[in-house]
């Protein structure tokens, strides 16, 4: 595991030193990590859906996105019970808190992914008939990207792999490279023709849902690294 | 209230509960039957000696000599003789047993040499004691030259308690918890200290009871002075370093062995006496014990 | 929480005890082995470890209890205020007026309270108003409310917290400069177990106190520094780990103190 001193400065196992685990901490930090999963799954699901609605002009498919936000929250009410239950009746230290707190903070950025993926969404109720969207493949790459980008983080969370975590987050960049590119079209668009502006405005918007969604992968990066090696890193210089 | 009834069926016990029940009320019969028996026969002697001792036992009786005539006999002599020996032998006995039991409980180191001794003490106590009395008549009163007076008997039956009261001190200073010993040490006492002041006044109870019971025993015996030389006719009160004198049990002893009725009377006066003085040392012990661990919970 | 506030100067805090490379021997049973360790001063020092590993038999040495046992025998130097405490003419009554110990079990003397804590001053030939010591001490250990009235009582008559107090006022009493504390809190209830952490957090203004103790999460609560043992396979106990209390319990180094402090061994 990173950041401790492997046993060597003892050659012996040591009398009695076999590890036993906790098995109801064991059982109970398990269970919270599959529901953190299950709820990123569903979060990364969400952007994808609510992308193409917007992309596609598809209400219905925007109603089903908005309508299925009020699980993930849920889902993080849940998970903070089921945290607040573990550090009461188990008294965790060390690395047993460090997940704990972790895992309830990636719950509560992804519930927030959540909503700005519900952001986007109803941005789709409101956009004017017209023709598509400026920059309208760039945002559904983007789309694509950050609904990845959430699931490779929660794939790093599994086994805590800081390294793996700061490649994720690298991927931000990529993101905000994206932002800026619709930015600029959409503009351009908006300057040449009056009529675009709404249009303009809202796409702007929805694609600063997802520079957002973006950061908040970053800032569970950093959850991850930190508990993996007990350090605090900026991820987002 | 129903009776208890299990879901699965308890196949494999059998109980037995009304015959196991049966087993303990007869052996509880059977103690109860040892006690009584006790008792009676204990209440039998009582009321025995006190019948005949009843029409004896008067101030005369008490403040007399005697003589050979039971009706003018009294018993002052022989009292004064055991209150002597009582004294010196709670004098001599207290220091030397005390100051020995500390050292074999708190300073000496646990080797066979000490095993050997305590066990050596131990068998000492339960010498009979008679031997005792050949062992003072040969000490003290010959090669000694002291003669058959008082200080040889108290000496000789100092001799007598003596194991008892060492054993009696070891058992209560072991019974001093080790948890008290170091609580002393951890303030900074020196070892004199932590069992002057903190091993010695907690085993005080235990002592003291000790040596009071012994001396309670060596004011009873009658065996080892009838070797030493006590007379059974002593009409004057006896100077402790010379002359002749005599004590209870003796006094006893001597009318005891009269056939005439009269004698028999006055004989069991002077056993309601001894048995008075028992009563008091005693309930002396019992006195100190208590007011001395007032303090003590464990 | 417990305040955990350093003295503005940290120069002032130096090492009160310091043990170099210290062995200790039962015999021919080597019970610790190769300790070096420093606690520092008016701070509280947690020693924690599994049952067997010889913590005791540690803080046993720090005041020259062990001595107490005939086949005890101590390798290395111990060092107090930087005076070897088993140099040959070190007199272990003397140090053990100035390195005082509360034990796990209540052992109060079977006198009154004020006998109690008297005692050690009388001994110490104190000369002064015991009277005002007496007060002194037992406000100190938060006692003097329970028992102003009853100090005629027996000190065996009070519940197994006031006993402890009692005992840590008869140890403060003869002022130390160390007060070492075998699992003191291991007999009593929960409420009297925060009592005395409280009363620990307020008395180590004066005093340097070593606590070996069970229980984590005291160690975590009560403590500045922490000093994790173990047994090795030869039984003898060793330091694995020595740091800050915070770090140990959020971050250690070790995986050994990782598993200890998080229940997964021992």
């Amino acid at each position: 595991m990173e950041g401790q001193v492997d046993e060597t400065v003892t050659t012996d196992a040591g009398a009695g030193h076999v590890p036993h685990s906790r098995g109801a901490l064991d059982r109970d930090e398990r269970e919270i990590k599959d529901e953190v999963l299950r709820m990123g799954s569903r979060v990364e699901l969400q952007i994808g859906t609510a992308i193409r609605a917007f992309v596609g002009r598809d209400l219905a498919l925007a109603e089903t996105v908005i309508g299925g936000d009020a699980e993930i929250n849920e889902m993080q009410r849940a998970v903070t019970d089921l945290i607040a239950t573990t550090i009461a009746t188990q008294a965790p230290v060390a690395r047993d808190l460090r997940f704990l707190l972790a895992l309830n903070h990636v719950a509560s950025e992804l519930e927030r992914i959540g909503d700005h993926a519900v952001g986007v969404a109803k941005q789709v109720r409101r956009l004017p008939d017209g023709p598509p969207v400026p920059a309208a493949v760039e945002l559904a790459r983007m789309g694509e990207l950050a609904a990845s980008l959430v699931g490779g983080i929660l794939a790093t969370l599994v086994d805590a792999d800081s390294e793996a975590a700061r490649v994720v987050a690298a991927g931000d960049d990529e993101i905000d490279h994206g932002y800026g590119r619709v930015f600029v079209a959409a503009l351009d668009e908006m300057r040449s023709n009056p009529n675009a502006v709404e249009r303009g405005m809202r796409t702007v918007l929805v694609a600063h849902w997802l520079e957002r969604i973006g950061d908040r992968v970053t800032n569970i990066a950093e959850d991850v690294v930190h508990l993996a090696t007990g350090r605090v890193e900026d991820l987002n210089p | 209230m129903s009776a208890f009834s299990p879901a699965r069926p308890v196949a494999r016990f059998e109980p037995a509960v009304m015959r196991r029940k049966f087993t303990g009320t007869l052996f509880y019969g059977a103690c109860l039957a040892a006690i009584g028996l006790l008792l009676l026969t204990l209440v039998a002697l009582l009321v025995d000696v006190f019948v005949r001792a009843a029409p004896w036992l008067d101030v005369g009786f008490l403040t007399g000599v005697p003589s050979s005539r039971p009706a003018r006999a009294g018993i002052l002599p022989a009292m004064v003789g055991t209150f002597e020996i009582g004294i010196i032998v709670g004098v001599l006995t207290f220091p030397i047993g005390v100051a020995a039991a500390i050292y074999l409980a708190e300073y000496a180191s646990d080797s066979r040499l000490n095993r050997l001794l305590q066990t050596n003490i131990s068998n000492l106590a339960g010498v009979p004691s008679i031997i005792y009395g050949i062992l003072g008549l040969a000490l003290f009163v010959r090669a000694l030259a002291m003669g058959p007076t008082i200080l040889a008997a108290a000496l000789t039956l100092s001799l007598l308690i003596l194991p008892v009261v060492i054993i009696a001190s070891i058992e209560a200073l072991k019974a001093v918890p080790q948890a008290q010993r170091e609580g002393a040490y951890a303030l900074g006492a020196s070892r004199w200290q932590m069992v002057s002041r903190s091993v010695l006044p907690a085993a005080a109870p235990g002592i003291m009871t000790g040596i009071i019971l012994a001396m309670a025993r060596a004011i009873g015996e009658a065996a080892p002075l009838i070797l030493i030389g006590a007379f059974t006719f002593v009409t004057f009160l006896p100077n402790p370093i010379s002359g002749q004198y005599t004590v209870l049990p003796i006094q006893i002893y001597g009318w005891a062995q009269r056939p005439q009725a009269d004698f028999q009377g006055i004989s069991a006066a002077a056993i309601v006496v001894v048995l008075g003085l028992m009563l008091v040392l005693n309930g002396l012990a019992l006195i100190v014990r208590v007011r001395l661990s007032r303090h003590i919970q464990w | 929480m417990i305040d955990r506030e350093i003295a503005a100067d940290p120069a002032e805090f130096g090492d009160v005890i310091e043990l170099q490379d210290v062995s200790c021997w039962y015999g021919s049973f080597r019970a610790v082995r190769n300790i070096d360790i420093s606690i520092a001063r008016q701070r509280i020092t947690a020693l924690i470890g599994p049952s067997g590993c010889g913590k005791s038999t540690l803080i046993r040495t720090m005041n020259r209890m062990n001595d107490l046992v005939p086949s005890y025998r101590a390798e290395g130097r111990v060092l107090f205020e930087s005076q070897d405490l088993f140099a040959p003419g070190v007199d272990p009554v003397a140090v053990r007026r100035r390195v005082g110990m509360v034990f796990q079990k209540p052992n109060p003397f079977p006198k009154s309270v004020y006998d109690n804590v008297a005692f050690g001053p009388r001994i110490n030939g104190f000369k002064g108003n015991m009277d005002e010591l007496v007060e002194h001490s037992l406000r100190r250990a938060a006692l003097w409310d329970d028992v102003k009235d009853k100090l005629n009582q027996s000190g065996m008559a009070l519940s197994g917290g006031q006993q402890q107090r009692l005992c840590i006022a008869r140890t403060i009493a003869v002022e130390p400069e160390v007060i070492l504390m075998d699992e003191p809190c291991s007999a009593l209830d929960p409420r009297s177990t925060l009592q005395i952490e409280e009363l620990m957090a307020e008395l180590k203004r004066d005093y340097t106190i070593v606590i070996v103790t069970h229980n984590m999460q005291q160690a975590a609560r009560a403590s500045d520094t922490t000093i994790f043992m173990t047994m090795g396979d030869d039984r003898a106990g060793y330091v694995v780990e020595e740091g800050d209390t915070i770090q140990i319990f959020t971050n250690p180094k070790h995986r050994l103190t990782e598993d200890y402090v998080s229940g997964r061994f021992g």
